[in-house]
């Protein structure tokens, strides 16, 4: 692993404040850099920051590296390190936050595209008001690794056999309404600071 | 009988129907009715929350106006719809700062949510309301000497652990006495299984799942049983795409939480959807009686 350099004039003073201002994220504040919460993560294993290190480049005003950072989208929301942070900070909740702020700032996470995934899934409820695992997985994997599309087919058609992925998703009655929902929820969601 | 809003959650009408299908077939016997929330929607899970966090309380919070018009608890086989709606719901009930967009897009779709729900996991449902005396009871055909491998996965446990204890959860293995099997313990069994990565990371899925799989062969399980419907699905993928490297205790069968009650009901393997598992031979063979008559 590279060690990363930043020099001053490359961090952003008002990253810590702005990180500070998401939901839950005040009690970043009283981060220990005590290091359990990467102790307890399932995922720590393939990550370049930890949880602990990621908090401690937020605080360094590393915006850029954070927003970039795979450790959110790799995140697998399994509130390990949540339950056993001794400062009470709500890591998972952060992480989630963490990914939306590097959605609005256009940032990709580096050696992933798992924020395409979660957009396309996201698309797909907005449109037929209920999940389809198979269409969010197609066009995910059509447009983003082909490849791998083979690897999972085989298994992907006997779980059709089964009936257990429909290939058109469910729509739901009321969607003229839901439709309005969700519009007024992409409205509002924009404006907030 | 108690009344309870159900929340398949898409899971239940795609991967996990056997899920669905085995709940529907043992809440009668259990003194549960559960009535389908009319034309619910996909809370949007967590990925949603990684896109847009008002669009994710407002998606929820569409389902808990649905819902309090038929009943005070909400019921789901899901942990993640569980905590996805229970987040949204929190939000709601405080009324704060947070609560005011989302109330707005609740206008919008010309919905209104008092705030009158309660948002409950199955089996905590059925560990504490229905109980397991009353469980128990309803056995005609008890798990005798099968080994089962209590798996809880995370959101059941984490970041709440809703009736259970959150450091040493008991609810499944207490089913598993309830319905007569054995408790197959092992260390990993509140470790994540992966299945959220399975698209965008799918070889350190594979590597978690595999850690847990050998855990579970270790505790020489028969059965595996999960309260989540994500967590079989990527135990089952995983056991299927690497049957030739894993034995023994490592593929046995990955019952859904109902599915496993349903066979001590003595119910039969189409009405518990377990002729949908993906290596069907494997779990029929785990499933049969030694000493009694098979019940599938
Ligand atoms: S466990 Fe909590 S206090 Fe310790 S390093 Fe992680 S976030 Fe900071
Ligand atoms: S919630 Fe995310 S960051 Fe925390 S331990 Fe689990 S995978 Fe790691």
């Amino acid at each position: 692993m590279e060690p990363e350099i930043v020099f001053e004039a490359q961090q952003d003073p008002t990253f810590y404040d702005a990180v500070a201002a998401l939901p839950e994220g005040e009690r970043l504040r009283s981060c220990l850099q005590c290091g359990s919460c990467g102790g307890t993560c399932p995922v720590a294993r393939i990550l370049q920051h930890t949880p602990r290190r990621l908090f401690a480049m937020v605080r360094a005003g590393m915006k850029r590296e954070v927003l970039t950072s795979l450790t959110p989208w790799v995140c697998s929301s399994c509130y390990a390190c949540t339950v056993n942070c001794p400062a009470g900070i709500k890591i998972t909740d952060i992480m989630y936050a963490l990914k939306r702020m590097a959605i609005k700032e256009g940032l990709q996470p580096k050696e992933s595209d798992a924020n395409r995934f979660a957009e396309q899934f996201t698309d797909v409820v907005c449109a037929h008001g209920r999940a389809s695992e198979f269409e969010a997985m197609m066009r995910y994997m059509m447009f983003s690794h082909p490849g791998r599309l083979l690897g999972k087919s085989a298994v992907g058609l006997e779980m059709m056999g089964r009936g257990r992925m429909p290939l058109l998703p469910h729509r739901i009655q009321g969607l003229e309404s839901f439709r309005r929902l969700v519009a007024r929820a992409r409205e509002l969601d924009e404006v907030k600071p | 009988m108690t009344e309870y809003a159900y929340y398949p959650g898409c899971s239940g009408r795609a991967t996990a129907r056997g899920y669905d299908e085995s709940l529907l077939a043992v809440a009668p016997r259990l003194g549960m009715t559960l009535t389908e929330i009319p034309d619910w929607n996909c809370c949007g899970s967590g990925l949603a929350l990684s896109v847009n966090q008002v669009l994710s309380l407002a998606l929820s919070a569409r389902n808990l106006a649905l819902a309090e018009k038929i009943a005070p608890t909400v019921v789901t086989p899901c942990p993640s719809c569980c905590l996805t709606l229970n987040k949204a719901n929190h939000v709601l009930q405080d009324g704060g700062a947070a609560a005011a967009p989302v109330q707005s897009c609740l206008e919008a779709g010309d919905l209104k949510y008092g705030g009158g729900v309660r948002v409950r996991h199955l089996l905590d449902v059925i560990v504490n309301d229905v109980g397991v005396e009353r469980l128990a009871q309803a056995v005609t055909a008890p798990l005798t000497g099968k080994r089962v491998a209590p798996y809880y996965g995370c959101q059941v446990v984490r970041p709440v652990a809703e009736g259970d204890d959150a450091e040493y959860p008991h609810n499944l293995e207490q089913v598993i006495a309830a319905v007569g099997g054995e408790v197959a313990d092992f260390p990993l069994k509140t470790s994540c299984c992966g299945g959220a990565l399975v698209a965008t990371r799918p070889e350190l899925g594979r590597e978690m799942c595999l850690d847990l799989l050998r855990s579970i062969g270790a505790a020489r399980a028969d059965i595996v049983v999960t309260p989540c419907p994500l967590c079989q699905v990527t135990l089952e993928m995983a056991q299927h795409q690497n049957r030739g490297i894993l034995q023994g205790g490592a593929l046995a069968p990955v019952l859904y939480l109902t599915q496993l009650i349903g066979v001590a009901l003595g119910l039969s393997e189409r009405e518990l959807g377990l002729q949908r598992a993906l290596m069907p031979k494997t779990c029929r063979r785990a499933l049969a009686r030694t000493e009694q008559q098979p019940a599938l």
